[in-house]
């Protein structure tokens, strides 16, 4: 599927692994620009946008360098774009993690809030947990390869998104008998993933690629050569 | 839903791999990049590096040791040792850590823990507790420092309680009485923190059979059990633990 490299850009900030999700990357033969410029953000062919620490402070991060107007730009150019953990949550309309509850960029509809003690035994969620994929709309044939396998990521954050719209869920995790998170979220060009993939050895690289190869078919068609995806 | 954790832990000193019994009388056994490599490879779920000398140069070593596994390894690095400021913890996670746990450092400052995590996030800021029986604390167990040197006085609960309220996101708690004894994590040491307490435990300190992993997940509530030298001399392997415990009905991680 390698005709010329996509240009995959991470959104550059204080509150972020960048490295890790760069790394990764390049172990997929992906070398991502780092960036927090405006212009070089929307002239990649793929965004991910990294980010660990409180909902406000990140967002409040975004706002004080115009990175909030420059991502929902990207977004809105339909080119891919994928948040990961709080880069994923910001995505909402409010999260309620920090001083005070925080406008979200609301792509998605629904709120980001504390996991609730009195079903879930440990806080923060942090370790392994199971992908459990909805029954697909065809839209989202990206992770399908991933469908039969259960397969395990690395979690760890305190809040999630409490989703408005299930069909924008696209996996799911479960943290106790009766209480799942969304895990993967996606809706057009748009995708979030709350564990880190990064972090989440040959399963997050395949999951990274997967995503990445949407960029390179982005401009041409956008629904071939997605089911070369597969776990080995 | 969520599965246990077997954590390798590599002690590093100048950049190299030892482990020592009780602390003291250390041994190389390697290359701290090629062990986390191939515990990743073998289905280790995070990769732990205790920095055991914490001088300039040392640490130098050590940010390099960080920098070539982000690299290589894409499972979560936690890193431990000479934490003492806030910009060590910065310094530790810029190389490439996920997690910076703290020992003397919170003991010394106790707002260590909070700065860390008010700047970081609760979810990269592990408490480490080295723990010995004694009789001058409230639970008979009292917090020690500078690698089981030094008594504080405290008693480990209400640390371990306080820590939790300033942000620590996880606990790595130590049984001083048990590591490097081969005789089993301390379970009611365990069980009674984990109890406690709701976020992570990570169990370490006198693991030296697998019935101790089962023991330790079946009778506390654990999430995690840390893992030396059991690994790093062969006497058994992840995969080894892991279909142990799928036996004993613990959920765990199975990488194919």
């Amino acid at each position: 599927m390698s005709k010329s490299k996509p240009k995959v850009s991470i959104v550059k900030s204080k509150y972020a692994n960048l490295y890790s999700v760069a790394n990764a990357l390049s172990a997929i033969g992906v070398e991502a620009q780092i960036t927090d410029d405006r212009k070089e953000i929307l002239s990649a062919d793929s965004l991910i946008c990294p980010g660990v620490g409180s909902f406000s402070q990140v967002k409040s991060y975004f706002d004080s360098h115009k990175l909030t107007d420059s991502i929902s730009e990207f977004i809105n150019t339909s080119k891919p774009f994928l948040g990961i953990c709080v880069g994923m949550q910001i995505l909402f309309e409010k999260g309620y993690e920090g001083k005070q509850p925080t406008k979200g960029l609301a792509f998605f509809e629904g709120e980001v809030v504390s996991l609730p003690p009195n079903k879930v035994s440990r806080i923060p969620h942090i370790g392994w947990n199971t992908l459990s994929f909805k029954p697909l709309n065809n839209k989202k044939a990206l992770f399908n390869s991933f469908n039969e396998s259960a397969e395990d990521v690395y979690f760890v954050h305190s809040f999630y998104c409490s989703a408005k719209n299930k069909k924008d869920i696209l996996a799911s995790a479960q943290l106790a008998e009766n209480f799942e998170i969304p895990a993967i979220i996606g809706k057009n060009n748009i995708y979030g993933m709350q564990f880190h993939p990064e972090r989440s050895g040959k399963v997050g690289l395949q999951l990274l690629k997967a995503f990445v190869s949407l960029s390179s078919e982005h401009s041409e068609n956008p629904s071939q050569n997605i089911k070369e995806f597969k776990i080995d | 839903m969520l599965k246990k954790r077997i954590i390798p832990c590599l002690d590093v000193k100048n950049g190299r791999v030892v482990k020592g019994v009780n602390f003291v009388g250390l041994k190389d056994a390697g290359d701290p990049v090629e062990l986390a490599k191939s515990y990743n490879e073998s289905g280790a779920d995070e990769i732990c590096f205790l920095d055991i000398t914490a001088s300039f140069e040392a640490r130098k070593a050590l940010i390099d040791v960080i920098n070539r596994t982000a690299t290589e390894v894409f499972i979560p690095l936690t890193v431990g040792g000479g934490v003492n400021r806030p910009e060590d913890i910065g310094d530790l996670l810029r190389a490439g850590a996920d997690k910076v746990s703290i020992n003397s450092g919170a003991v010394k400052d106790p707002s260590l823990i909070q700065q860390g995590a008010s700047q970081y996030g609760s979810q990269c800021i592990v408490i480490a507790i080295d723990v010995k029986k004694s009789n001058c604390t409230h639970s008979n167990w009292e917090v020690f420092i500078k690698g089981g040197r030094e008594a504080t006085g405290i008693d480990v609960i209400e640390w371990a309680k306080r820590m939790v309220n300033q942000g620590a996101g996880e606990i790595l708690l130590t049984s001083m009485d048990a590591d490097g004894t081969k005789a089993g994590y301390d379970i009611s040491l365990t069980s009674a923190i984990s109890e406690e307490v709701n976020v992570p435990v990570i169990a370490s300190g006198g693991a030296g059979s697998l019935k101790h992993i089962i023991d330790v997940f079946k009778s506390t509530k654990a999430d995690a059990a840390l893992l030396a030298s059991m690994l790093h001399y062969g006497e058994t392997t992840i995969p080894e633990i892991k279909n142990t415990l799928l036996q004993e009905g613990v959920l765990t991680r199975i990488i194919e």
